[in-house]
């Protein structure tokens, strides 16, 4: 037994460090033809590279922190240059590509922030596309942009865990009734299914209660 | 819906846990055809609890 759980946490150990390293490979060749293409003044093809060197996040990467720090810089020399929609584009490409990494955390969460700072700010510098928000000074509107790219619309965090409880716990105790409580001449053990079962029972309770709340 | 779908999942749960029982019993102590009936019930009933599921938390799944 010893053996086995040996061996399967070498196998996993195996699996996740490949897919670790092929994820990792990736971040660092998207960062590069984001590179090149920048170098060869694509600006377009620079962003993909990049946004898609974000998605390709994994610990200990240093990849998105090169891909992010690019980005930024995209994004304030089109705004020196007097490119306003570009560097609005790319702000915005920095803030969809964390949401897209967000796990229980958010990644570089004060890039986050920044980004949405920026974007309040050009979106308040352009031109008004919105009746009501004609008329009204720049720094309101961007108060009121800002304000609207925080609202905060995550799933409970506390919730999230609470549901995946209750599913592992449902899931869990179909599995340990199959495995457990019939025995080889396909007739119940009493004890075994009715512990299961009830693990069955407040599980799938559990997990829909985490559905409704979060 | 929202009735239905607790209406699904109450009927799911005890259809599924009847149905389960009623197919282990032995021979001696259920007709084939109960245990036959338990037997179809029980994963009917669990698809019913499932989509008992959807409608009580996903609002307007099925329709768009």
């Amino acid at each position: 037994m010893k053996r086995i759980a040996v061996r399967g946490c070498g196998v996993l150990l195996i699996l996740v460090a490949a897919v670790w390293l092929k994820v990792a490979l990736e971040a660092r060749a998207e960062v590069s033809a984001g590179a090149a293409a920048e170098a060869k003044g694509d600006r377009e093809a620079a962003l993909t590279h990049y946004r898609r060197a974000v998605h390709w996040t994994s610990p200990f990467s240093g990849s998105v922190e090169r891909a992010l720090d690019a980005m930024a810089a995209m994004a304030r020399a089109a705004e020196a240059a007097g490119d306003r929609v570009f560097a609005l584009d790319v702000w915005r490409d920095v803030r969809s590509s964390l949401y897209a990494i967000r796990h229980v955390l958010i990644p570089h969460e004060e890039k986050l922030r920044a980004s949405e700072e920026k974007i309040a700010a050009l979106v308040a510098a352009l031109p008004a596309t919105v009746t009501e928000d004609r008329g009204k000074p720049e720094a309101v509107r961007s108060s009121e942009a800002l304000a609207m790219l925080r609202r905060d619309n995550a799933p409970s965090v506390l919730w999230s865990l609470v549901l995946l409880a209750g599913f592992g716990a449902w899931i869990g105790g179909v599995f340990w009734f199959i495995l457990c409580a019939i025995r080889d001449d396909e007739t119940l053990d009493l004890r075994r299914a009715a512990i299961s079962g009830a693990t069955v029972v407040i599980g799938f309770a559990i997990w829909i209660v985490g559905l409704r709340m979060i | 819906m929202q009735v239905l779908g607790v209406a699904l999942v109450v009927l799911g749960v005890f259809g599924a846990g009847w149905g389960v029982w009623i197919s282990f019993l032995p021979p001696e102590s259920a007709s084939r055809a109960r245990r036959w009936c338990g037997a179809v019930a029980a994963p009917v009933a669990i698809v019913a609890a499932l989509v008992g599921v959807v409608l009580c938390c996903l609002p307007n799944f099925f329709s768009s």
